[in-house]
């Protein structure tokens, strides 16, 4: 059987090979997550995330209530990126192995993406001057920015590089239930497919133990 | 479901996308307001006091939507020269800035030429080119909206019609409300006192005919909404249904219901109608009713956008089986 929580397992120590060539993915599963904040706290502290930013949230959907689900989203670095699509000036780009990132150089704040991405991922400083809103910080795929990688530029301005270090983001790599995957796309399919077929025997057959079936 | 609003920062957290909205279809329409009392002049040399009133006021609604516009930014100077700036001609943005700037020069060209008085005839020709740029102008307000793509609360197919039309509605009436509160003082108030019965009578049918077609297209919206609210999402959560709820029941229906459709746009309308059958207090009339489409144009800009906040949340919330993979 194949182990596809490697993708994401900080022991694994490496991203995938021809990372450069891959298409990096998150996936999120709802119904793995249990709201620990883990991968908000570790998004936050591993790259300096400033005050009432958050790169990644887990939004509470019907809380209190049936179908209560938990939700975490970090930056889904879509692949046709609507973000990308409505900034005017072009400071959002896709790298070559799928990141979306943003230059922070070239953002001029206007908070269109925010109003494009599907899942309110752009993020603005709060408290500046006249209520300004500066420009826009998300998620980086823990994959820096726009600038010498890892830089001291970079780190400040971007966080940390920890795909250039051949390791995964961070906030995946923590998730104690793998509700977040992150990697190779061709990898993270893997999982989603296994989990897919996996649930797919039937609601009576949802555990811990069918959820991991290689333990 | 709940509805959710997963963005950290609005643009209606200070005001000034609204503002933008509201005083660029205002700019748009009291231009063609001037341009139309300028051809009316013929039968009542009052709209040539409308004319001037509505041009004049067009330019600080043009330049005050600009400036709000640019102060939205997190770098106001790069919005303000934005032709060097801007280089994504896929985004809504960069029209809208093309927009705003090249109806800028017909806006204020057209005023200086009444203000000087002199070139009727270059006057009304640049008043005819500058209407197609007035409305591109006002369309692009809504289209900085739509162009987002994602919210399903500004649909491609309402909002431009929507906007021009409110804002040849607020264009009518503060050119309106103007007239009533300045007349008394202007040099040609004998003149317009002769003719002021006949131009409350026009605005007030103008006022009526935009109303009308704002109640149709207010209406296909909601249609619009509760037709897709009708339709099973791929992602398991019908995020029309959601926002036709928070719109006609939710935290948006007081502001809907009461400011937008009660005072914004019946009470002038029944007002209209009264005024027309009494024929008594038109000015007091006309005045509450001109400065009741006023707060309704304002209204409708603030009520747009906040109903864009709500958003869908993508992940699959029905994934036990059919968990996507984004992207």
């Amino acid at each position: 059987m194949a182990k596809p929580l490697m993708v994401t397992d900080p022991s694994a120590g490496a991203a995938p090979a021809k990372a450069q060539a891959a298409r990096m993915k998150f996936y999120v599963d709802v119904k793995r997550c249990i709201e620990c904040g883990g991968c908000e706290v570790a998004c936050k502290n591993e790259n300096n995330v400033p005050m009432g930013i958050a790169r990644i949230r887990v939004v509470t959907v019907n809380e209190g209530q049936t179908g209560e689900t938990n939700v975490p989203i970090p930056c889904m670095h879509c692949t046709n990126a609507p973000c990308i699509s409505v900034c005017p000036v072009d400071a959002l780009f896709t790298r070559a192995d799928g990141i979306v990132h943003v230059n922070k150089e070239t953002c001029i704040g206007c908070g269109y993406c925010g109003y494009a991405c599907p899942f309110g991922v752009p993020q603005y400083p709060s408290g500046l001057a006249f209520g300004q809103r500066g420009v826009m910080d998300k998620c980086t795929f823990c994959a820096g920015g726009p600038e010498k990688p890892l830089s001291d530029r970079e780190r400040l301005m971007y966080g940390s590089n920890r795909v250039a270090e051949g390791k995964l983001p961070l906030c995946a790599s923590v998730c104690a239930t793998k509700a977040l995957v992150a990697g190779d796309a061709v990898e993270v399919e893997k999982v989603v497919r296994q989990r897919v077929a996996t649930r797919g025997y039937g609601e009576s057959n949802w555990g811990w133990s069918t959820a991991y079936p290689t333990g | 479901m709940t509805p959710i609003i997963v963005m950290q920062s609005k643009w209606s957290d200070y005001g000034f996308v609204p503002l933008y909205l509201f005083l660029g279809g205002l700019a748009a329409g009291l231009f063609i307001v001037a341009v139309c009392a300028d051809f009316a002049q013929a039968k009542s040399k009052g709209y040539a006091t409308v004319a001037k009133l509505a041009a004049y006021t067009a330019i600080p609604a043009w330049a005050l939507a600009g400036l709000f516009i640019a102060i939205h930014l997190g770098r106001p100077w790069r919005g303000v020269f934005f032709p060097w700036y801007f280089s994504n001609y896929g985004s809504w943005m960069v029209f809208g800035g093309w927009a705003l700037l090249l109806s800028g020069p017909f806006i204020v060209v057209y005023a200086a030429l009444w203000y000087f008085g002199i070139y009727p005839k270059v006057r009304r020709v640049i008043g005819i080119i500058g209407i197609p740029f007035a409305i591109w102008f006002a369309i692009n307000t809504a289209m900085l909206l739509s162009g987002s793509q994602t919210v399903p609360f500004w649909p491609r197919s309402v909002l431009p019609v929507l906007f021009v039309n409110s804002g040849v509605l607020t264009g009518v009436a503060v050119a309106g409300l103007l007239l009533l509160l300045t007349y008394r003082y202007l040099p040609a108030v004998a003149e317009l006192k002769q003719s002021m019965g006949q131009i409350i009578l026009a605005g007030t049918v103008a006022v009526l005919v935009f109303e009308l077609i704002e109640i149709l297209i207010l209406a296909f919206f909601l249609n619009y909404l509760s037709a897709l609210a009708a339709t099973p999402s791929r992602m398991g959560v019908n995020m029309s249904a959601v926002v036709f709820d928070y719109l006609v029941r939710g935290p948006l229906a007081v502001w809907f219901w009461v400011g937008l459709v009660g005072a914004g746009i019946l009470i002038p309308l029944v007002l209209g109608v009264v005024e027309l059958i009494v024929r008594r207090w038109e000015e007091q009339l006309a005045g509450v009713k001109f400065a009741l489409l006023i707060v309704g144009g304002l209204l409708l800009r603030f009520i747009i956008v906040w109903g864009g906040e709500v958003k869908p949340i993508m992940p699959p919330l029905s994934g036990l089986l059919n968990p996507a993979l984004f992207g």
